[in-house]
């Protein structure tokens, strides 16, 4: 039976047996979170009712009107994304200000894709959030108000608590406004702080005056794009080098796959050869004696003895008589490890895994019999050697645009030298804000 | 339906949101029902378990934390509830198809799902009939699969081959 059948006929199997929603189910309760703008603004009304009707006083601290202003800007003002291809329907901007104050750059799936620091507290305070740069906006906002409170920039016993939140969008502003403002007043309701939060929208030009930058530019991404302080990267390093090691083993499996599927081409063109010579010949490659041959036979046998040079050569795999016998194998594995590098996830890559399975379908040891472990020797098994194996790649690669500029760059020329590419990788984060960041300053510094 | 989708779907659930609960049972209950199958390989115990997993995932919505895996939250809550039957119950009940006429001996008609599903059950090992049927039934990738079971991704892989070949001889037989 086609497995496509099978799959049909469960399928179908299983549309007559799986109940449909029971009552049972809807009776439980959907333990859903109250409502949380009504309680927000209950307490604190009542707190300050009974305040006032206190004998005591409370003493205001003015220095403590945390203005938290919540600034979502548009992707164009990002380091890390090209201005050119930003459009303008996902252009927002949100400006939070608490006397740290901080920006979140946010895209038009909602996800933040920057966070600067408008002055030193906000360093100060992003230096203590965890943000990536996929975080959502709403995990974000609360992230930067708790780490406010946890460091007293948000005083937890006051009741004069205010964030300033304004926001700028070319679509939807309302609706942005109040989303965002929920996010913040969830964590005062959560944490049981009183605090207002103070929202209003904000043309560009009002955003420009506010963040004091040069508007002389036609445009105002480019002037928001200036803006010096928007380099400040947030996010745990640890994680981006993580993502950065990823995209490092994706390319690494691109090009072995490439690599396989070359060495699969020279191995056919040779077993096509071997059966020629066998066929006209009566002997195989190894067997032939050349003197016997004709001139046509002389050019295939040849390009075989070049074949054998290449595969010694570039894939250290010596090509025997008695290898040729078991090519069908050969054959197989070259496309189990090209399936299984093709399917499998970069940071689960094992290579032992495939070997292990391979000699569970042709017995105890038969991988390396037949001999091509030598293949699978460059793949690395583990992390520290991908490492490794792609600081040569990369500094091949990019060693020309940094050699070129020796002079701008000679301590970074260093940092490659001496430094593990894990290091390195961490350097160029630390001074640039990514990886892309540091190509895109060289390229433009050139 | 992809984990972003439902991990929207859960957090409107957070929010009180029923219309978003009716379409998570929907569009995961065939998923969750063949898992949980392959735990207790009767389709009455099992109707019980679902009912009992979605129960569980109401009343414990507020701790699914946003942004996760989804997918990998609801059936881990499966599998506990089937853990806890079988513990409970000690006892699993086997469908055993040679005293099963129509599925056994000399068969001339085809195959139906319910058989198809009993022998699946039966020829395979348990963790190759969650591959099979979470693939096969709601279409779920294998690297999401490698996740609800918590193993390697070439390991799901490997088995998913072996498994098919082991179920279409197996079936070939009863052709």
């Amino acid at each position: 039976m086609k497995k496509k059948e099978i799959f049909e006929k469960l399928n179908k199997e299983l549309d007559n047996v799986v109940p449909k929603l029971d009552s049972r189910i809807l009776s439980t309760p959907l333990q859903a979170k109250q409502e949380e703008e009504i309680i927000i603004k209950e307490s604190f009304s009542d707190k300050v009712k009974n305040v006032f009707s206190l004998k005591r006083t409370w003493i205001a601290t003015a220095s403590i009107a945390l203005v938290l202003v919540v600034t979502i800007l548009a992707l164009v003002f990002s380091p890390l994304l090209k201005t050119q291809e930003i459009e303008e329907a996902s252009y927002s901007c949100y400006v939070v200000d608490i006397n740290p104050s901080v920006i979140l750059t946010v895209d038009e799936k909602g996800n933040v894709v920057n966070v600067s620091a408008l002055n030193e507290d906000g360093n100060v305070l992003l230096n203590n959030v965890e943000i990536n740069k996929d975080t959502s906006l709403e995990e974000s906002i609360q992230s930067i108000i708790t780490s406010a409170m946890k460091l007293g920039y948000i005083d937890v016993s006051s009741l004069n608590n205010a964030v300033k939140l304004s926001v700028t969008s070319k679509d939807k502003q309302d609706e942005k406004i109040n989303l965002a403002k929920s996010y913040i007043e969830s964590v005062f309701m959560n944490e049981g702080v009183y605090g207002v939060v103070l929202a209003q929208g904000k043309n560009e030009e009002e955003l420009i005056k506010l963040l004091n930058i040069s508007a002389d530019k036609n445009s105002f991404y480019d002037s928001v794009k200036s803006y010096p302080k928007f380099t400040y990267m947030v996010g745990d390093i640890n994680e981006q080098i993580k993502q950065v090691e990823i995209e490092l083993k994706q390319e690494f499996l691109d090009m072995y796959v490439e690599k396989l599927d070359n060495f699969k081409s020279l191995l056919s063109e040779f077993i096509a050869i071997n059966d020629g010579l066998y066929e006209e010949t009566g002997k195989d490659f190894f067997l032939v004696k050349e003197s016997d041959l004709t001139n046509d036979q002389l050019t295939k046998y040849a390009r075989g003895k070049e074949i054998i040079e290449i595969l010694e050569n570039e894939y250290t795999y010596r090509l025997t008589s008695y290898k040729l016998q078991n090519i069908d194998v050969i054959a197989t594995i070259l496309d189990m490890v090209k399936l299984y590098l093709s399917m499998t996830d970069v940071s689960e890559l094992n290579v032992n895994v495939l070997i292990d399975r391979f000699n569970e379908i042709f017995g105890e040891n038969s991988f390396e019999t037949i001999g091509l472990g030598s293949i699978l020797e460059n793949i690395p098994s583990d992390e520290e050697s991908y490492l490794l194996y792609y600081k040569n790649i990369y500094e091949s690669k990019y060693a020309n645009l940094i050699n070129n500029n020796a002079s701008k760059y000679e301590s970074n020329r260093e940092q490659i030298s001496s430094q593990s590419y894990k290091e390195y990788i961490e350097t160029i984060i630390t001074n640039y804000g990514s990886i892309e960041n540091f190509y895109n300053f060289i390229k433009n510094n050139q | 339906m992809k984990n972003k989708d439902l991990d929207l779907l859960l957090r409107k659930m957070k929010m009180g949101n029923e219309d978003a609960f009716v379409e998570l049972y929907n569009a995961t209950k065939k998923g969750l029902f063949a898992f949980i199958y392959t735990y207790l390989n009767n389709y009455q115990d099992s109707e019980d378990i679902l009912l009992e997993t979605f129960i569980k995932i109401r009343s414990n919505i507020q701790r699914y934390k946003d942004n996760t895996n989804p997918t990998a939250w609801m059936f881990q809550i499966a599998k506990n509830e089937a853990l806890n039957y079988i513990n409970k119950n000690k006892r699993v009940e086997y469908v055993d198809f040679q005293e099963n006429v129509s599925i056994a001996g000399n068969y001339e008609m085809d195959v139906e799902g319910k058989q198809i599903l009993e022998i699946t059950i039966k020829v395979l090992s348990q963790d190759e009939a969650r591959i099979v049927l979470l693939h096969a039934v709601d279409g779920y990738k294998h690297q999401e699969i490698s996740k609800i079971l918590n193993m390697p991704l070439g390991t799901v892989l490997w088995k998913y081959n072996k498994a098919i070949k082991v179920l279409q001889e197996a079936l070939g037989e009863y052709r």
